[in-house]
Parts: structure tokens; C-alpha cells; sequence
């Protein structure tokens, strides 16, 4: 029996899962078996290896993200805190309780991340504000994909780390509301507002930054 | 989990690149040395102020748990006598040693285990294991549903390729993943069916430094996305950065627009480029903040390539000669960072912390 079953269904009306190109984020579907897990729990090495591999790239993306743009040199390290400190923690980890292995893990990876950023300030090359990308309309796919690949990491970077947090665990791994507030000791009214201040700041960077046609999607001019 | 959210943005272009290979068997090895301590990290941990109270509970165990062990080694030294002779402590301490648990300092539990590491107190026995048997030896990374990609994801090219040899039924799933690993897995595409793949295996090589498959990559999505203006640019700058003298050399009469931007970055592989070309310098503000802006989207090889290009215009300017080298360190680009290393001193000891493990100070 795997351990998503007996996990809530997603919300079949709910958004869909953001492109995982590059590896899973999270989701009944991404979850690692329950035979595995309750393996790992009991300290089974190689078992507690394959959850290290199945969870590496959630991990790496959810550190890469928090510090893209600012600490890019850390985000290796990060990681691999985090993975150390999810198996000395796994056997504390209750397969019946109400989180997701994955949500476990991004929690302590989100702690891991803020405890180094508030330990070690960032050294960005500065926060100058950027004029707008002038409009180029017919250009291709993919020159569309990498502007705004690097518009949402220029508009994610402009963040605090909190905000950013919040933003990061929401819209690319899909906690909801109540896991994040226990991933970052907020409450969920806290957790509300600042993901609906990051959104906002994140789209008015993205307006200003994009060009119109790009911006459009964002809310931008059309 | 997931609910219906109608604010959500579709941030979704914006992917991290594939994660460095983990050396899985040698991380599990390392967490096992460490028995299991629970850490305020982990959720459900209480938050600091509430922790507090506990802080100060463990500090009062560990002292005593500190005594005791004093108190034990006195009696134990003083009964081993005056005469000399010494005993180990297990032949006289029977009923004087305190019980395990208390020499080790209070049983953690998820929410004093943070507390306990800070006074010093020992961490409980490890977490049981099951004997140790050959197959505690990891195997290589594998993955239950389709080995092949797993090797490719952790860049197995020998184990890959001969998963790709006897496993035709798993190339499809695996080819994208495979692309840059396997060889065959690009002559195997169909011809241009998978431009956003291609593409996307091309730009992972590229930001992982691997310079060499994604001149390769480049140069395949150069004939199937001939619209994409990145691509050539992406292709001449790998090559040169991979020192391929002839495919550099080829691009660069190809594409003559780029030889202006590219000029610093093909010195030395292209002997046109080798004459110093000064970039357009009425656009240097323009280039400043591309490269701030690539910078701030994780695209450091491309912001170093850029401030190569500042710095040609602005050679005196010390933020842009900081920022050049701070770049070129994140992005591990060792040969520009040694060179600006070895040209500006003044910026040293700012960017010795950055440049560390990238330049040989």
C-alpha cells in the first residue's frame, strides 16, 4: 500500500502542478513509496539513500529559488544541510500524521535557508531599479521563455527573504496555507498577507520589466 | 494540498537548473555517524521563546549529569587505590555509576534536542538499525520506474548508455534526461521534434560550466530553432569557453553580429578575436543592467559575459570591476577570475570570501 493513499485527493479543480522539467516539487504522485519511507524510518540505508535521491531535486530547487540572485555560491551547502538534517530527522517523521514526507522536507529546507540568510547577509550587486524592456513583438518561443525566465528571477529577487519564502513554497512546491504557516512559525492570517504583498510586488516587477506582450499575462499593459 | 488559487501567477518559466550530482552513499554514511537528534528545524519543533524555559532544564541536566560523572571518577580513582594499582572503571563503579540514561544527559524529545546540543549534553543511543548486510552498500542512484533516466539525471554516462543499449522500451520517457549523457539519445531524437528539450539540456550544461556538451547541444538546436536568437550566441560563447578552436572559429565568421559582445569572451581560441574589440559604449548603462538582471535570474555565465563587456568600457570604474570579478567567482568561470584576480588587487579582500576555491590566491 502506498502512502499516498491514504492521503487527501488534490483539488481536481485546482491549478496545474508548474512544469518540473527539472525534477518533482510536490504531490501525491512525487511522493516517495511508503514501503521506502517507513524503510528509511527504521534506518535502512539504502533506503534512506533513495529518499535522499527522490527528494535531492525538490530540495535543490526550493534553496535554489530562495537564493537565486543573491547567494548563488550557497545554494550547494544548503542542500545538502538540509538532506543531512532530513535523515537524522526521519526517524522522528510520522508516516500517519498529517504531513506529506515532502512537506516535512521543505520545511526543514526552508529553515535551514532563512537561518543561513540571517546568519550570513547576502551580498547582491545592488538594488538599482531596471527601466522597461523595450517591446519586441514576433519574437519566438523561445526567446519569450528564457525573458521571462529571467524577469521572475529578477522580480523574485527584489523579495525579502520572508516574503520570498512564502511565495517560493506556495506557487512552485503548492503548500497550502496551513503548511507554511507551520514551516515558518507564522499564523495563517500572516501567511495570507504577505503572499498576497509578494504577488503583488512580483507582478508589478514583472509589468515593468517584460515587455507588453509578455506583461500581458501578468496584468500588464496589453 | 493543493486548493484553487485565482491570485496564482504563472511563474512557472522560471526553473532552477539540474542540481549538482549528490553523492548519496557518502551522505547517508555521514547523517548515520551523527545519531538521530531531533532539531528545531524539523516541524512541529517549538519556536524559540517557547523552547526557552527547556533551555535552561537541559542546562540543570547536563551540569548534573556533569557531576555525577566527576563524582563517579573520584570514588572509582579513590577506590582503585592507594596501593596503585588501577582497575577499569567497571570493576568498581557497579553501584556508583549513575544509570546510563543520566550519565548521558536527559532523553531528547523533538522539542529539547536543539537545547541539549547547545549545552554539550550527549545525544540519545542512535536510532535502531537493522544488522548490516551487503546490501547496505548503495547501489548507484536508481530509479524504481525507469533506471535509465535516473542514471542520465545523475550524469552516469557509461551506466546510461548501457541502459540505453538494452532498454529501448525506456528510452522515451528517459531521452530528454538523457540528452548531453547519451550520445545516441540526440541522434536518436527524431530530427527537431524537441526543440524546448534540446534547448533546455543545452542551457543545463551551460550554467553547469559543462561547456563542451553545450557547444554539441547548441549547435543541434542551432538547426532545429533557427528563429531563436540566443542560440548562436549561447553556441559561440560554449565553444570558445570549451576551447574548440574549430567549431569557435566557424561561428565566429558565421555569425559576425556576435563578435563584437563575444571578443573578450573568445580571446585566445579565435585569432580575430584575440585583437581587443571594444564594445559599443554608448550601450554600456544598456549592458550594466542586463548583466544586473541576469545576475539577479540565476544566469551567472551569462552576466560574466556581459561584465567583460562593461569592463571594456569602463576599465577604471571600481564597481564594475568589482562586480565583473564577483560575477565571473559565482559563476566558476576560473579563467576570467583569475585574470581579473590577478589585475585588480585592490578588490581582493572584498571578494576573497566569493572567490575562494575559484582562484588561486
Amino acid at each position: 500500500m502506498l502512502l499516498m493513499a491514504a492521503r487527501p485527493a488534490p483539488d481536481p479543480g485546482g491549478p496545474p502542478a508548474p512544469g518540473d522539467a527539472i525534477g518533482p516539487t510536490t504531490g501525491p504522485d512525487r511522493e516517495v513509496d511508503d514501503l521506502t519511507l517507513r524503510l528509511a524510518i527504521r534506518g535502512d540505508a539504502v533506503a534512506l539513500g533513495r529518499v535522499v535521491a527522490h527528494y535531492h531535486p525538490t530540495v535543490h530547487a526550493l534553496v535554489w529559488r530562495m537564493c537565486a540572485g543573491t547567494d548563488p555560491a550557497s545554494v550547494d551547502d544548503l542542500v545538502q544541510d538540509a538532506l543531512l538534517r532530513t535523515c537524522r530527522g526521519l526517524a522522528r517523521f510520522d508516516p500517519a500524521g498529517p504531513a506529506r514526507p515532502s512537506t516535512w522536507i521543505l520545511t526543514i529546507t526552508t529553515r535551514v535557508v532563512l537561518n543561513h540568510r540571517r546568519r550570513t547577509p547576502s551580498l547582491p550587486l545592488d538594488a538599482a531599479p531596471e527601466p522597461r524592456a523595450p517591446s519586441h513583438h514576433g519574437a519566438d518561443h523561445g526567446v519569450d521563455r528564457a525573458t521571462l525566465a529571467r524577469a521572475i528571477g529578477a522580480a523574485v529577487a527584489t523579495l525579502g527573504d520572508d516574503q520570498r519564502a512564502v511565495l517560493v513554497l506556495r506557487e512552485f512546491h503548492e503548500l497550502d496555507y496551513a503548511a507554511i504557516a507551520d514551516a515558518l512559525d507564522l499564523d495563517v492570517g500572516t501567511v495570507k498577507s504577505r503572499l498576497a504583498r509578494a504577488r503583488a510586488q512580483v507582478r508589478a516587477e514583472l509589468t515593468r520589466r517584460l515587455p507588453d506582450h509578455l506583461a500581458a499575462q501578468f496584468g500588464g499593459t496589453p | 494540498m493543493t486548493t484553487h488559487d485565482p491570485d496564482r501567477l504563472d511563474l512557472t518559466a522560471w526553473q532552477p537548473p539540474a542540481p549538482a550530482p549528490l553523492d548519496v552513499a557518502a551522505l547517508v554514511a555521514r547523517a548515520a555517524e551523527t545519531p538521530a537528534v531531533a532539531s528545531a528545524l524539523e516541524p512541529g519543533a517549538a519556536s524559540a521563546t517557547a523552547r526557552a524555559p527547556r533551555r535552561l532544564l537541559a542546562l540543570a541536566f547536563a551540569l548534573g549529569a556533569v557531576a555525577a560523572a566527576i563524582a563517579t571518577w573520584l570514588i572509582v580513582r579513590g577506590g582503585a587505590g592507594s596501593d596503585g594499582t588501577t582497575s577499569t572503571p567497571t570493576e568498581n563503579v557497579g553501584a556508583i555509576t549513575p544509570p546510563p540514561a543520566a550519565a548521558a544527559g536527559p532523553t531528547p524529545t523533538p522539542q529539547n534536542s536543539e537545547d541539549d546540543r547547545g549545552t554539550g549534553a550527549a545525544p540519545p543511543a542512535p536510532v535502531h538499525r537493522a544488522p548490516a548486510t551487503a546490501s547496505d552498500q548503495l547501489p548507484p542512484v536508481s530509479d524504481a520506474t525507469n533506471p535509465l533516466a535516473a542514471a542520465c539525471r545523475a550524469s552516469q554516462g557509461a551506466r546510461a548508455t548501457t541502459l540505453w543499449k538494452r532498454h529501448p522500451d525506456l528510452r522515451a520517457a528517459a531521452r530528454t534526461s538523457c540528452i548531453g549523457v547519451v550520445d545516441a539519445a540526440l541522434d536518436d531524437a527524431p530530427s527537431c521534434d524537441l526543440p524546448a528539450e534540446l534547448h533546455d539540456a543545452a542551457a543545463r550544461a551551460f550554467d553547469d560550466g559543462d561547456y563542451r556538451s553545450a557547444t554539441v547541444l547548441y549547435e543541434r538546436a542551432l538547426r532545429c530553432s533557427r528563429g531563436d536568437t540566443s542560440v548562436p550566441e549561447r553556441l559561440l560563447l560554449s565553444a570558445c569557453r570549451a576551447d574548440d578552436r574549430a567549431r569557435a572559429r566557424r561561428y565566429w565568421r558565421r555569425f559576425p553580429k556576435l563578435q563584437r559582445p563575444l571578443a573578450q569572451a573568445c580571446a585566445g581560441v579565435v585569432d580575430a578575436a584575440s585583437a581587443p574589440t571594444k564594445p559599443d559604449c554608448s550601450r554600456a548603462d544598456a549592458l550594466d543592467r542586463a548583466g544586473k538582471e541576469a545576475f539577479a535570474s540565476g544566469q551567472y555565465a551569462e552576466a560574466s559575459s556581459i561584465y567583460q563587456q562593461v569592463l571594456l568600457c569602463r576599465p577604471a570604474d571600481p564597481t564594475i570591476q568589482k562586480r565583473a570579478l564577483l560575477i565571473a567567482c559565482r559563476a566558476k568561470d576560473r579563467p576570467t577570475a583569475q585574470r581579473l584576480w590577478a589585475k585588480y588587487p585592490a578588490i581582493r579582500a572584498q571578494l576573497l570570501p566569493t572567490c575562494t576555491g575559484v582562484v588561486d590566491p
